[in-house]
């Protein structure tokens, strides 16, 4: 087979699926207080510099580093309910289309979709285009596209679902309750999924992952965290708000594989919001090979720099986990292997 | 901190980052390192942004300060390695886009010194112009076209070795 170095190249960088543990509007915030950071470090240091010279002693006062949230320290490593269960309220609760209709939008789709994008940057009715070629899985929700205007800059548009993603209230809902879990993935979303089945799901330490899959070959993971966690990145609690990510991907063959490689071991843990008191990992996914769903692994396992071991189950190919360890956050933090029943390894 | 300026940086964050992370992951071949280096250039870039007169220079700018990060980020000494070999390529599975190609590529593209592997992925990944790369790279037009041209010989030798061939390898090399 004899392609381009270039076309190579692309596939290999391909990221389609890969989504990004912040979102530009948590960048902006964590670029504001990076620079609110330098802007009180530059004359406090100094004035530290000037006092250490003139032989006084040095106390800069605790404005590097907010004092830390009470955390619980123990680590429980079962996963469990968020919350305890609650009862079923007598509501009616109504069941969406286990059909995903957006899969490959047309340019005409994104176009309309990004409208409200393309006016705040362009001005309204301006006229914009798309300033790139079509990926190679289509156009989907969650895609990032260049709208280009003749003569202004271009502006990024994340592709929306049907409807504007909404916001979900504290707390998460319970894991046994199937249908609210998916009520709040779907608000989050933009896009109903409460007709979707519930393939994998795990809760632990206040957060929740899950992945549902559709009737025509679509799956969608969510990764849901409490607004109470504090994130080490930014030493501040995110909000009276859930946080959380949804994300669709076809399991169809020839999708981007989506195999934690050994050689990115940590790929399959991405998503990695720390806690205080330890690291947290979740990660809801679909084990996706250039033949489709990977039906034959049976377990996941994750094991952490400083020992700690936790195997997930995968259940049609599809995992989801969410585990606290001590173990320090970074690209070589875990080793990932996947087996399938009978013990032999399938990856790496 | 102007609310303009903070619109004007969302839209870059939004349109710019899935292309910064990709070339940050064909240098560095770790995604989650990749998005780290991504979120750092971006936040250097928010403290700068004032600065930049030039909005079209933007991604240029956004181009030369993550390759700095990712070469700074491989000189430090307390960097961790992977130790991991690559996949059997047998036990790979068949597809449209071979899987096992493309990290033989990337383990390749690895093995390069780091200033080669950056003209390789500004020249072919990016299509930048040999000017446009010395730019991004703050060097010679010459030392791109040497530092690509022995960049695209090792990577033609490493990748023949495992019986992988590109078209057009060469071409552009030397414009």
């Amino acid at each position: 087979m004899t392609r381009s170095l270039r076309d190579a190249l692309h596939d290999a960088a391909d990221d389609a699926g890969i989504g990004f543990r912040l979102t530009p509007d948590e960048t902006l915030e964590l670029a504001r207080r990076r620079t609110r950071y330098k802007r009180w470090a530059r004359p406090l240091l100094a004035a530290g510099v000037v006092t250490v010279i003139a032989g006084g002693a040095l106390s800069l006062p605790r404005i590097f580093y907010p004092a830390p949230t009470a955390v619980p320290t123990a680590t429980p490593r079962v996963v469990e309910p968020a919350v305890p269960p609650t009862s079923t309220p007598k509501l009616v609760r109504p069941v969406g289309s286990a059909v995903f209709p957006d899969g490959n939008l047309t340019t005409a789709q994104v176009l309309a979709r990004c409208r409200p994008v393309a006016e705040r940057a362009f001005g309204k009715g301006a006229s914009y285009e798309l300033g790139q070629g079509v990926p190679r899985a289509g156009y989907q929700p969650g895609y990032t596209v260049a709208l280009r205007h003749a003569k202004k800059r271009d502006t990024g548009c994340i592709i929306p679902f049907e409807r504007p993603p909404g916001k979900v209230s504290g707390p998460l809902p319970a894991l046994s309750d199937d249908w609210a879990v998916k009520q709040a993935c779907g608000t989050l979303a933009g896009h109903d999924l409460t007709g979707w089945r519930t393939v994998a799901k795990a809760a632990g330490n206040g957060g929740l992952t899950a992945v549902f899959a559709s009737s025509n070959g679509w799956d969608a993971t969510c990764v849901l965290e409490p607004p109470t966690w504090v994130r080490v990145e930014w030493r501040a609690k995110a909000g009276p708000y859930v946080r959380g990510e949804v994300s669709v991907h076809a399991t169809s063959r020839g999708s981007a594989p989506r195999w934690p490689g050994s050689v990115t071991p940590v790929d399959i843990v991405k998503g990695t919001p720390e806690h205080e008191a330890g690291t947290m990992w979740l990660k809801a996914d679909t084990l996706v090979s250039s033949s489709g769903v990977v039906t034959a692994a049976d377990t996941l396992t994750l094991t952490f720099n400083n020992g700690h071991k936790v195997v997930v189950p995968v259940v049609e190919g599809r995992y989801a986990y969410v585990v606290r360890t001590q173990a320090a956050a970074g690209p070589d933090a875990v080793d990932v292997v996947v087996r399938d029943a009978k013990g032999k390894v399938l990856l790496p | 901190m102007s609310t303009q300026r903070d619109a004007e940086f969302l839209a870059f964050v939004t349109s710019s980052r899935s292309e910064l992370r990709r070339i940050a992951y064909l240098m560095c071949r770790d995604w989650h390192q990749a998005e780290d280096l991504t979120q750092d250039t971006l936040v250097s870039i928010y403290a700068s942004w004032e600065s930049i007169a030039d909005t079209g220079a933007l991604m240029p700018y956004a181009r030369k300060v993550l390759l700095r990060k990712v070469i700074d980020d491989s000189r430090r000494p307390w960097r961790r390695q992977r130790v991991g070999e690559l996949p059997e390529l047998a036990a790979q599975p068949d597809g449209d886009v071979p899987y096992d190609e493309r990290q033989v590529l990337l383990a390749a593209l690895s093995k390069l010194p780091a200033g080669r592997r950056a003209c390789i992925v500004l020249r072919y990944f990016e299509d930048l112009s040999v000017a446009e790369t010395a730019g991004v790279l703050g060097c010679s037009e010459g030392n791109v076209k040497s530092q690509t041209a022995r960049g695209i010989t090792e990577l033609r030798r490493l990748l023949d070795a495992a019986g992988i061939t590109y078209l057009g390898l060469m071409d552009g090399v030397l414009t």
